[in-house]
């Protein structure tokens, strides 16, 4: 018997053997292999794979959706076995999905279906799912057509507001940066994630550009006209603002204006002093350890000028949006550009083209 | 308690001592004498600045002697508490809608000795922006109107 069975296998030459598709492997058990339970198994996991990715795009069909900006995002279709795109693109637009039903209204795609159902005896009530008919496509394309005048339409819209139409010139040179990629898309999950990032970039890019045109340091001031608290007693300001500014706004504070000369009261004050200069002093006082990243520890007591912006606090934001660490990062970044180009002395325009 | 805490008067001391007070935190309390909240205030911070010597200096200013600086850091409620480290005026976060001063008196010594310890570590590593350790319960309630210039 042993004999046997050990002929028996060696019997069986290269022929016998099939490649599965699906479960990725040789067998020998011919027609007997698609009612194994892997190859069933593994049926069930694509038709749910691929079966979930219609149900997302389905009611795109009906109403079609139209983006700014590219999505070279691309499909696998199991039963073709062949990457496709999924959504249509132009230079400035997307059209959502796009891509996708074209594939599953192609006869290409409905032939390999029937095929692959025959060869994995799929049920047959599932294939539908799968496939579009020319007529919904054909009513699709016609929606599509309407959605995309409409997105035109905002585009123009959006164009012609004045806010964007100052900074036309700028964004020229962002090729085609959507204008509403500030807002998280609606079907972000289904992006891929180097999608993601290049779209998170192209929104910072877009922020970069509005803080560059509106927000400028000493143009938008904000000063307290009305103030109450339980026992505390309010002060009248002065009337006369807005001039130098405080310390909401991008001023200068006081104590580094350039008119007072501090120099000299620090060489009035030494005629009368008795004993060793301070230096001496310093020369000979135990000099602490002290953090190099502290705050301050390259602040030059003895200059008065605020020379560019290197005495602004490194933080801010605090009545604006985002987190507080981000624009200290950007200040940083643009701190380390400046200094790389230091023989331009325009610093504000170094940090703004910077990322 | 005021003539317990050094007074600057000057828009120049001011400036002096923002810019020379080194390594320690700069503490100035704008402020009226007679105020009875400012008066709290100056019994806490005299009581304390000898336990702060190693940390924090402690000045006493008149909003109204140096109005450049009161219209500057926009004081309109009084007292208000305001930090510097080595020339840096340190903004914290007190749950209030105002992070560039504290208003108002602390209510024990502790609540300030601790946010000047935050400030003064906070500092030490770089940070300009601190969250206030204080339990906002005991941080004085106060409404801001700001208006754009």
């Amino acid at each position: 018997m042993k004999m046997m069975a050990s002929t028996k296998k060696t019997d069986k030459n290269i022929q016998d053997f099939n490649y599965c598709d699906v479960c990725r492997r040789h067998h020998s058990q011919g027609r007997k292999h698609v009612y194994s339970r892997t190859h069933r198994d593994n049926i069930n996991a694509i038709i749910n794979k691929y079966g979930k990715k219609v149900k997302i795009a389905k009611p795109v069909l009906k109403h079609p959706v139209v983006e700014s900006g590219v999505n070279d995002e691309n499909f696998w279709c199991y039963f073709c076995g062949c990457e496709v795109k999924k959504h249509d693109t132009t230079t400035t637009s997307t059209m959502k999905y796009g891509g996708f039903f074209r594939h599953l209204a192609s006869q290409e795609h409905r032939q390999k279906t029937f095929s692959y159902w025959w060869d994995n005896r799929i049920e047959k009530s599932l294939k539908n799912s799968f496939l579009l008919t020319q007529e919904d496509y054909g009513k699709y394309k016609k929606r599509l057509v309407d959605a995309v005048a409409l997105w035109e339409a905002s585009q123009q819209k959006i164009r012609s507001e004045p806010g964007t139409a100052k900074s036309s010139s700028d964004q020229s040179s962002l090729s085609e940066t959507p204008a509403n990629l500030g807002e998280p898309l609606p079907s972000s999950n289904l992006i891929s994630n180097a999608q993601h990032q290049k779209v998170q970039k192209a929104t910072r890019q877009v922020q970069d550009l509005q803080k560059k045109t509106s927000v400028k340091p000493n143009t938008k001031a904000m000063y307290t006209i009305e103030a109450h608290g339980e026992n505390l007693t309010c002060v009248q300001l002065p009337k006369e603002l807005g001039a130098c500014g405080n310390v909401h706004t991008g001023a200068t504070p006081p104590w580094l204006w350039k008119d007072d000369d501090v120099t000299d009261i620090a060489g009035a004050s030494s005629s009368k002093q008795i004993g060793p200069t301070v230096e001496d002093l310093q020369k000979h006082k135990k000099q602490k350890t002290l953090p190099k990243g502290r705050v301050g520890a390259d602040f030059d007591r003895g200059s008065s000028s605020a020379d560019g912006e290197e005495w602004l606090p490194s933080f801010g934001r605090v009545w604006q949006v985002g987190r507080r660490w981000k624009p200290w990062q950007q200040k940083r970044k643009g701190k380390t550009k400046a200094s790389a180009a230091q023989s331009r002395p325009d610093y504000n325009s170094e940090e703004v083209n910077g990322p | 308690m005021s003539y317990l805490l050094p007074r600057l008067t000057t828009k120049k001391e001011v400036d002096q001592a923002i810019r020379n007070t080194a390594e320690l935190v700069l503490v100035l309390r704008f402020g009226r004498e007679h105020d009875p909240v400012c008066q709290q205030l100056d019994d806490i911070l005299s009581k304390t600045s000898n336990l702060l010597s190693k940390m924090a200096a402690i000045y006493i200013v008149d909003v109204d002697s140096i109005p450049v600086y009161t219209q500057y850091f926009d004081i309109t409620l009084i007292p208000a508490t305001i930090f510097f480290f080595n020339g840096q005026h340190i903004k914290v976060d007190y749950d209030r809608p105002d992070h560039t001063k504290f208003i108002g008196s602390f209510r024990n010594k502790q609540d300030f000795i601790d946010l000047v310890e935050v400030i003064f570590r906070g500092a030490m590593r770089g940070k300009v922006m601190v969250r206030s350790p204080i339990d906002p319960r005991n941080v004085p309630q106060y409404e801001l109107l700001y208006k754009e210039i």
